[in-house]
């Protein structure tokens, strides 16, 4: 571990570019960990690709997998997509548009989500950013857990296909500490049943939970938001994380909780590097 | 002479029996009391079950029909897993880093 | 926007037609969270037609759901030729889309 972050620091001595955002804390405990967290499913599941990681169960079974190719010739999500580039597209009552609340419109950008706002000194969710657009502009915010908002960061979400997750933690104590709250919150057994986040897509990822597939905790939101048709409809992190908690017999949060989003700030930390693969369908 | 006995000792029953009754209906609101008050405390530290939630609806809904025996046991059984569910998240604030990926 | 999504290919002297068709395709069982009946609204027949002849009629009901998706292969059509699909509903909507075959 000390030879690792002693030779990420070589090559930032001698000027290779970082793969992520360059910041002071790039050779640091939580780059280490995510080196950790990675090295774990990189040894778990030898036969998958890097690359292939943000496709979950698909990745880690071919049985899956098969039935999966089939369903991507027409993915369910295809009528959220559209809905959602209208979305995105139609201006507010005012005459401003989403595009104008972020960089390059927002195009292109999902894979940089969520960050650290140091005004707030939270962690501020793709959602939460399309929400406080809405709110700034006099518009009502969106439900978090499916229609509209998973329509639209579905479109944002394709936007960013294929480009790997930077998320950032600067140089900041407190998002440090945003951070390692959602270290705790994901190894932390919960609820009734005392399942952590981590004894299903740590221990237990790949094998099956009656009749689905286990999907590593790595890239495990690259593909969102997700058709799952369970559910017969679109969802988003919000939408999951509240029934993974309530599956667990954990009371769910209020979506959006201030717990939910610093667990989506680690969990999308600990994927730096693999692609996302959003908007995607599940079983 | 065994008629009267038999009868009075039906009447002592009857009235110690309804006494009974008002004890448990006293005693059912204070456990189920008892058990919103923690579970009041689970929920503030977002370790909340669904399980109490659950059983302290039961034990309303059976108050309200005037079930106390089953009022009784839902909120005892709601302030047990309200508890529980608040030493689990004591617990795992130490113990979480065991499971950590090295 | 179109309700029906087509794709066509020829293989040979077989032509495979996949379709995704949006259409809420409620069953006239469910119940909404107030607890009324959402009525029944599904697709009742969805042809398709190929070169002026139908290749492929469908009878739908309730136990198809919702935005249902459908593939079906047939013979007599080549790459080039123009394929269409009409949908009618128990509210009598109709839709039409097509596709020309890669």
């Amino acid at each position: 571990m000390a030879i690792a972050i002693a030779a990420i620091a070589a090559l930032r001595l001698m000027g290779a570019a970082p793969l992520f955002a360059a910041d002071a804390a790039s050779a640091s405990r939580p780059d280490a960990e995510r080196k950790a967290f990675q090295s774990f499913f990189f040894a778990k599941f030898p036969k998958v690709e890097k690359d292939d990681f943000g496709n979950g169960p698909y990745a880690v079974n071919a049985g899956m997998r098969k039935q999966w190719e089939e369903i991507m010739q027409f993915p369910p999500y295809d009528f959220a997509l559209d809905e959602g580039q209208q979305a995105w597209e139609k201006p507010f009552a005012n005459g401003r548009k989403y595009a104008d609340c972020f960089e390059n419109g927002g195009l292109g950008i999902r894979q940089t989500y969520p960050r650290f706002d140091a005004k707030t000194g939270q962690v501020e969710t793709l959602d939460g950013a399309i929400n406080r657009c809405r709110v700034e502009n006099g518009e009502a915010p969106l439900a978090w857990e499916t229609g509209t908002m998973a329509s639209i960061i579905a479109y944002l979400a394709q936007t960013s296909r294929g480009k790997p997750f930077d998320i950032s933690i600067p140089d900041d104590p407190r998002a440090l500490a945003a951070y390692d709250r959602g270290k705790e919150f994901f190894y932390s057994r919960k609820g009734q049943l005392g399942f952590s986040c981590a004894s299903c897509h740590v221990v237990a990822s790949g094998e099956r939970l009656r009749g689905d597939i286990l999907a590593p905790a790595l890239g495990i939101l690259a593909s969102f938001p997700i058709y799952r048709s369970d559910w017969g409809s679109m969802g988003t992190v919000s939408r999951r994380f509240t029934s993974c908690s309530a599956q667990t017999r954990a009371v769910p949060l209020a979506d959006q909780d201030e717990s939910y989003r610093d667990l989506e700030y680690f969990l999308s930390y600990m994927s730096n590097g693999i692609p996302i693969t959003g908007p995607g369908t599940r079983p | 002479m065994k008629t009267s006995a038999l009868l009075l000792f039906l009447a002592i029953s009857g009235a110690t029996c309804s006494a009974a009754s008002a004890a448990s209906e006293a005693s059912a609101r204070a456990s189920l009391a008892a058990a919103k008050s923690e579970e009041a405390k689970a929920i503030a530290a977002q370790a909340a079950w669904t399980a109490t939630v659950t059983a302290i609806s039961a034990a309303d809904k059976a108050l309200s029909a005037g079930d106390f025996e089953t009022a009784q046991q839902q909120a005892d059984e709601a302030l047990a897993l309200a508890k529980r569910s608040i030493q689990q998240a004591e617990e795992q604030k130490s113990v979480w880093r065991d499971a950590v990926v090295r | 926007m179109p309700t029906i999504r087509m794709k066509a290919a020829a293989n040979g002297d077989v032509v495979e037609v996949q379709a995704l068709v949006q259409h809420p395709m409620d069953s006239g069982f469910v119940k909404d969270s107030a607890g009324n009946i959402i009525s029944a609204h599904h697709i009742e027949t969805l042809v398709f037609e190929c070169n002026g002849k139908p290749v492929f009629s469908a009878f739908w009901g309730p136990a198809v759901s919702k935005d249902p998706y459908l593939k079906f292969a047939f013979k007599g059509a080549a790459k080039g030729d123009s394929i269409s699909a009409t949908w009618i509903d128990n509210f009598g909507k109709t839709d039409t889309g097509t596709a020309k075959i890669a």
